[in-house]
């Protein structure tokens, strides 16, 4: 299997449709889901979302110095282009907002619990993000820090928040309930 | 700051999270319109893009050599057609002069043939009509003559017969009363 590393210069110096390609049928299945949960579930929203992760990406794969792995430099242009996209529908606050924000959790309907993936896309879109990042994709709170611009305190708060708010989701409460995040 | 022993998931919540699918492959169509999105930018294709300009070189030139190659084929198509055409003119020509000497002489001999039946019946036929096919014998002569001289006009012996003609009418005018004159038409 040709390295990361060869398909990226290929794309970068000679525009290589082919090398492309195999980097994008690599690495999107991995993104896609990803950002698909960030945008909470809405399939055309990902879709957008992953294109533009594309776009970003390839125009700067030039820049790809391959410190780091190119699926861990890819998800964090995918996870700016994810957030930029929310913050574009006014769905995705300030740090501080997001902490503030109260997790509105509607009632399920009678007697159906929800599944995870639908918990997971009524969470708030900071708080999703983090849970996702963490329990999802198994990043450190440290490494969510730094992809999200936010402190690692606020990291895990905002995981502590998901994850009860995912739970009473989960265990299908009639009546309108709120978490705050702490 | 929470406990982190207060937020660890469960097992099952953690086989929850195990299960969910990390890698779902998007619609087809989305790779295309990435690429094409790219193609668009002029990010992908570069190469193809060059390939695609030295090919467009390449075509240009070609399209030029052809246009000259068929410039040239219908220069020389048309000297060619121009010369078969003058060919078959001039063929045509001489087939018409030839075919027209051959009329010449077969009429010429029609002529001098009707001319001998007419002598040999001058002695016993109607005056009157041995008179009128003599006129029209003189007529298609002298006519002949006419275009003998338009032939040729330095043609000495044509231009006598018609210098004897028109003696001929001048005396044959004198002659005869006014208004006595008979024209036969061909």
């Amino acid at each position: 299997m040709t390295p990361d590393r060869t398909l990226v210069e290929a794309v970068a110096r000679d525009g290589d449709e082919v090398a492309f390609r195999e980097l994008y049928r690599r690495h999107t299945p991995r993104l896609y889901p990803l950002v698909l949960r960030m945008v909470g579930g809405a399939e055309m929203d990902a879709e957008d979302v992953v294109q533009e992760t594309w776009i970003r990406a390839t125009a700067g794969m030039g820049r790809f110095r391959g410190d780091s792995s190119f699926s861990t430099w890819l998800t964090a242009i995918g996870l700016n282009a994810a957030r930029d996209h929310l913050r574009r529908k006014g769905r995705w606050g300030t740090t501080e907002d997001v902490d503030q924000v109260e997790i509105a959790v509607p009632a399920a309907p009678h007697a159906q619990r929800l599944d995870l993936e639908r918990a997971i896309a009524l969470l708030p879109p900071g708080c999703r993000t983090v849970l996702v990042l963490h329990d999802v994709e198994g990043f450190t709170h440290e490494e969510i820090a730094r992809q999200l611009g936010i402190a690692v305190g606020t990291s895990k708060s905002q995981l502590f928040a998901a994850r009860r708010a995912a739970r009473t989701l989960l265990a299908g409460t009639k009546e309108m309930s709120h978490a705050r995040p702490v | 700051m929470h406990d982190r022993s207060d937020e660890d998931l469960s097992a099952t919540e953690q086989e929850a999270f195990a299960a969910l699918p990390r890698e779902v492959m998007p619609s087809r169509l989305l790779e295309e319109r990435v690429v094409s999105e790219l193609r668009a930018r002029g990010i992908l294709g570069a190469r193809r893009a060059r390939h695609a300009t030295w090919g467009r070189m390449q075509i240009t030139a070609a399209a030029a050599a052809a246009v000259a190659l068929f410039a040239s084929g219908l220069a020389v198509g048309q000297w060619l057609g121009a010369r078969h055409t003058a060919n078959a003119m001039l063929a045509l020509q001489r087939q018409d002069a030839a075919n027209a000497a051959a009329a010449v002489q077969r009429t010429g001999s029609a002529y001098l043939s009707a001319l001998g039946t007419l002598a040999q019946a001058s002695s016993s036929a109607n005056p009157h009509e041995v008179a009128m096919a003599r006129e029209a014998a003189q007529n298609v002569l002298q006519q002949a003559a006419n275009e003998m001289v338009r032939m040729a006009p330095d043609d000495p012996m044509s231009a006598q017969i018609l210098q004897g003609f028109e003696r001929a009418r001048v005396e044959a005018a004198s002659k005869r009363p006014e208004g006595k004159q008979r024209v036969v038409w061909f």
